[in-house]
């Protein structure tokens, strides 16, 4: 006997009445905003895409932290270990290496949408500011993830954050390897990359949110005038899902296609790596200026950014009339990819003390 | 037009000068290791640095060859390996430098580590002691293998991405 068909209207009601169920409960409908439309678009959508790629890598870190052993002894092999013998292991750590790529990509290019649509400007210096964090936070995880693999790249990562110690001074005491002596330095790292840095980003995250919630999504340049009927968040949510199972199919791709390997186990006394793509613009810096550079380069940068909103403080919303601040972003940008450029033509070099 | 291309040909020039300037102020020298074992191993660094450095390599096999302590060294593999390194041959060279580390088991620590400000810490031996348990020196570099298990997750990525784009549509 063929089983009847549900009725439409049914099967929206018992959805209705499950969301009205859940609602009461949880408090969900807080969540809600009004989103105009031009937040669905894919620019105003990789913050959204950000937060994807970092709860894939919450995932896939909760399932890697079940292999990795983060002593000297052990660290470089535990690697081996996951990517030749764990139950799928090759996969998880892919899938954790080309995520890390892409959240970077996805917070610079975020932020840069964010400046060049002057989404913070008044009311939002503030949610700026919390942003400029987030990069950092997320800087600190990817250069934490790149110690704790263990190779040749990862030990001299570790050294040039133990050198860099002297350039904070006091505040700087955490990241020397005298802060302890009971504890290996990369044990104190694999700590910072599983449980402090995810617990600072999660919490400032969610300070961005709420703050994004509390002043609405900026409006675009080009459409100053918040419609009189903006979308609703549930389709917002919905293109955040489809955005987000995308990306995770073509990250699946390239862990398949393209899985990372690891180095050979570190040896002491020689500097033969150059640093990771997101950090390598500070190497030729430190070529030239030593390794103060790394840490100076990286405060110059941050300062500017920190600087954005006070410094733009107009009305004006449109590119074409910011062109002094848009011309020393984009100046900033090339710098920056210059240094890159620099960095992959030139020779390796010897930085820190041996 | 052709002051454009000029214009482009002195920057690429340029930058390729600025790549190749050394990084003399920033060089703070290297200490020689006490033992042959590491720096053995510093050769074979240098020698799966990308590109390999082929100068530096055979300047610490050489130095391997005249460390006092030789513990755990296979001498007539680094004897050899320091030929092939001076014929430029890269591939037997890189392996009879791992034959020479062939019991690395009992290699003592190397010269004593120093924090910052020059003082012995016990952080620096990380790497070393490493290598006292014999661990692998070889790259692992993965790569696609195709196996089912392969071909069943790219088809799952597949299905996902074709599930987002949908969605994508509809909403």
């Amino acid at each position: 006997m063929e089983r009847p068909r549900r009725d439409t209207g049914e099967h929206q009601r018992g959805w209705g009445k499950l969301w009205r169920a859940l609602d009461e409960r949880l408090g969900l409908s807080a969540l809600r905003y009004p989103v105009p439309p031009h937040a669905n678009t894919l620019g105003y959508s990789l913050g959204g895409i950000t937060l994807v790629s970092f709860l894939i890598l919450v995932a896939t870190g909760f399932l890697l932290t079940q292999y990795y052993d983060p002593l000297p002894e052990g660290a470089n092999q535990s690697v081996r270990y996951i990517i030749t013998t764990a139950p799928w292991g090759r996969l998880i750590r892919g899938l954790h290496y080309w995520t890390a790529q892409v959240m970077v990509l996805t917070v610079v290019l975020h932020l840069l949408r964010v400046f060049v649509t002057a989404a913070y400007k008044r009311p939002r210096e503030a949610n700026w500011l919390i942003g400029v964090g987030l990069l950092g936070l997320a800087t600190g995880l990817y250069f934490t993830g790149t110690v704790i693999k263990w190779d040749q790249e990862g030990y001299e990562a570790m050294l040039h954050n133990m050198e860099s110690a002297r350039f904070l001074g006091a505040l700087g005491i955490w990241f020397s390897g005298t802060f302890t002596r009971s504890v290996p330095m990369l044990v104190r790292l694999y700590v910072a990359h599983v449980s402090i840095l995810p617990a600072l980003l999660t919490l400032v995250a969610i300070a961005h949110f709420a703050l994004v919630k509390h002043h609405g999504i900026s409006p675009s340049p080009w459409a100053p005038v918040q419609p009189a009927h903006p979308e609703s968040f549930s389709r917002h949510a919905r293109r955040l899902a489809g955005y987000g199972l995308v990306l995770l199919g073509e990250l699946l791709a390239l862990a398949v296609l393209f899985p990372p390997g690891v180095g050979p186990t570190p040896v002491e006394g020689v500097e033969v790596t150059k640093p990771p793509l997101p950090l390598l613009w500070l190497y030729p810096l430190e070529n030239w200026f030593g390794l103060g550079a790394v840490f100076y380069g990286s405060l110059a940068l941050f300062l500017l950014l920190v600087l954005v909103p006070f410094v733009d403080r107009g009305p004006e919303r449109l590119p074409l009339q910011r062109r002094a601040i848009l011309a020393a972003g984009s100046l900033v940008v090339a710098v920056i990819v210059g240094l890159i450029a620099l960095a992959l033509l030139g020779p390796t070099a010897v930085h820190v003390g041996m | 037009m052709g002051r454009s291309i000029r214009t482009i040909a002195m920057l690429i020039v340029g930058i390729a000068l600025l790549a190749e300037t050394g990084p003399v102020w920033a060089h703070k020298g290297e200490a020689r290791p006490a033992d042959a074992g590491t720096a053995v191993r510093q050769a074979l660094a240098f020698l799966d640095a990308e590109p390999p450095n082929f100068g530096e390599a055979a300047e610490k096999a050489r130095w391997a060859l005249e460390a006092k302590d030789q513990a755990g060294i296979n001498r007539r593999a680094l004897e050899q390996g320091v030929e092939a390194l001076r014929a430029k041959d890269v591939a037997r060279a890189r392996e009879l430098l791992r034959q020479a580390l062939a019991s690395p088991a009992g290699t003592p620590a190397g010269q004593p580590p120093r924090d910052i400000a020059g003082r012995p810490v016990d952080h620096r031996v990380e790497a070393e002691a490493h290598h006292r348990q014999g661990a692998p020196l070889d790259a692992l570099n993965a790569r696609f293998e195709g196996r089912t298990e392969d071909y069943v997750t790219l088809a799952v990525a597949v299905v996902l991405a074709v599930a987002g784009g949908v969605i994508l549509r509809r909403a």
